[in-house]
């Protein structure tokens, strides 16, 4: 079971002078219970291709398939959505309702469930989120702050529990403090609804630390595709699409270029710092 | 004397609720590259806001460039004197054409069409986008976006520059541009910079640092004081960036002797030469 994209194409505004090929020839599965990291600079295509995964976009070429349900086809596509939860950038922006409660519920509602079985769905997705239900269920979202009003658009997704999460940016505009609990929000989640998650993000420190895999895009290609450690090896590449590189891997490549010979595929400060310690402390 | 100077500042969006602001001091000198960094909440916008008289104090005073904000004669004046960049790259552009864009501002300052003519073509050559002066501002990236918004300031001939969080939105090439942009034109062209971020590492090289939390002012110093602080910046909803995180972990873990390094380069230096001390290399 997975998400099946075979040479996907998609060109904005064909057929006029500002045709743009966004998504070029794209092949990617995202298998069930996998963190991908997708990552490329602004423009490279990321949103584009996240939009097709839950059929939001439909590929003027190729196909994408949801654990086989072929998106081009409506009737498979309202299942195969139900499986991909998508979180755009600033999702905080688009809840709605009155409450806090109802505007969670909204997916679960269209999916047909109970009032009863929604309210659980509430209280479970918003325990996930790290929001207490007795203090937010009836509040208007509009008064809840910036950090909590974006754990309730995701809990609008978590309640539908889909078996694929997809979060567009999930740490933009917070402070340090917000981004490290929306982290450790989706590494919970991720544990508790056995997901998959497939996230695009700018911070490559962020993404070295949790991601297990890294897809690279750069001018609506994927031009890189492999563990974490593998892909931040190559860090000249990345440098040269313009891509940052994890701190960590930073100072390490410095440290060799000065002549001190760290293992390749350290990413991350704490697997540095320990790797550091361990030398230095031998002497 | 300061450019601005912010005495005694409380600020209450209403009447009723938490004030936004209480009792904050600070002295803004001319030719400073001042960062303002703090949670979401902690009131650096609103702060910032006051510096341009966008806001006028509940009580306390903010003077700039001499000027009481809360004299409305002196509104216009000190909007000349003050040029202010915001966080959405989309909200700020008023026009369809690049350069007719960074012409708004003289053009309502009421400064003469030839002149207008010269301050726009430097203003986007200091931005390094004066090969875009005939597009169209749509087409164009979020750092792009904000260039232009920077020039279009700039062609108002301010002496104080204020970024508000004008990075939050932009992929880590567009907060380069920007931030490479704002430590030019502080220091070849000594504009007083102030820039409000969350992004702690593009603070490592402004001459101070003010911490802000739950509207007021925690703590300042210049950058290698504030990181050595980490427990305090923690507390604050802060955070230091990695390599400072690293430098410490080292430090306590006795692998790495004191320092206050807090660029990457500086901190990469100092582990290569503990590596160097003990004979590793």
């Amino acid at each position: 079971m997975a998400i099946e994209m075979k040479n996907v194409c998609y060109t904005y505004m064909d057929d006029s002078a500002f045709s743009h090929a966004a998504l070029k020839d794209i092949c990617l599965t995202v298998n069930e219970n996998e963190f991908v990291a997708l990552i490329g600079h602004t423009g490279s295509g990321k949103s584009t291709l996240i939009s097709h995964m839950n059929g939001l976009m439909q590929p003027q070429s190729g196909k994408v398939t949801v654990d086989g349900l072929d998106m081009s086809d409506k009737l498979k596509r309202k299942e195969g959505r139900t499986r991909v939860g998508m979180v755009f950038q600033y999702p905080e922006y688009q809840l709605f309702e009155e409450t806090v409660k109802k505007d969670i519920a909204f997916g679960p509602h269209n999916m047909g469930l109970s009032d009863e079985e929604c309210d659980e769905r509430v209280r479970e997705a918003m325990e996930l989120v790290g929001l207490s239900y007795e203090k937010f269920a009836d509040k208007s979202p509009f008064d809840l702050s910036g950090g909590e009003r974006r754990r309730a658009a995701l809990a609008g997704i978590i309640a539908m529990r889909p078996k694929y999460l997809v979060l567009d940016e999930p740490m933009a505009g917070l402070d340090p403090m917000g981004r490290r609990r929306i982290l450790d929000t989706v590494i919970s989640l991720r544990s508790a609804l056995h997901c998959a998650v497939v996230m695009v993000s700018h911070s490559m420190d962020d993404v070295a630390r949790i991601a297990e895999r890294v897809v690279v895009m750069h001018e609506g290609s994927i031009v890189m595709d492999g563990a974490v450690s593998e892909v931040f090896t190559h860090t000249e590449k990345l440098r040269e699409i313009g891509l940052e590189i994890p701190t960590a891997a930073r100072i390490a490549d410095g440290l060799r270029m000065r002549g001190v010979d760290v293992p390749k595929g350290i990413c991350t400060i704490e697997a540095l710092s320990e790797y550091l310690t361990g030398r230095l402390k031998k002497c | 004397m300061a450019i601005i100077s912010v005495q005694d500042l409380t600020f209450n969006y209403t009447e009723s609720g938490f004030p936004a602001l209480s009792n904050v001091s600070l002295e803004i000198e001319k030719g400073e590259f001042l960062a303002i960094v703090g949670h979401n909440g902690s009131g650096k916008s609103t702060l910032a806001k006051h510096f341009n008289g966008l806001l006028t104090p509940t009580s306390g005073k903010v003077y700039v460039c001499g000027m009481d904000t809360a004299d409305e004669n002196n509104s216009l004046d000190i909007k000349r004197h003050v040029g202010m960049v915001f966080q959405n790259p989309d909200n700020q552009i008023v026009t369809t054409v690049v350069e007719d864009d960074v012409a708004f501002g003289p053009e309502n300052l009421g400064v003469p069409s030839d002149e207008i003519r010269k301050r726009v073509d430097e203003a986007l050559v200091s931005v390094g986008m004066k090969k875009y002066a005939q597009a169209a501002p749509h087409m164009l990236s979020g750092g792009q976006k904000q260039r232009i918004a920077i020039a279009g300031m700039l062609a108002m001939h301010p002496d104080i520059l204020v970024l508000d969080e004008a990075t939050a939105m932009l992929d880590p090439m567009g907060r380069r541009e920007i931030t490479d942009i704002a430590r030019k034109l502080n220091k070849e062209n000594g504009i007083t910079v102030i820039m409000i971020t969350q992004h702690m590492d593009e603070v490592t090289y402004a001459d101070r640092v003010v911490v802000m939390k739950n509207g007021k002012i925690e703590f300042e110093g210049d950058p290698k004081r504030v990181f050595s602080q980490s427990a305090r910046l923690t507390g604050a909803g802060l955070d230091v960036p990695p390599a400072v995180a690293l430098r410490n972990k080292l430090i306590c873990e006795h692998a790495l002797a004191p320092t206050n390094a807090v660029d990457t380069e500086e901190i990469t230096d100092d582990i290569y030469r503990e590596f160097v001390k003990r004979g590793i290399v």
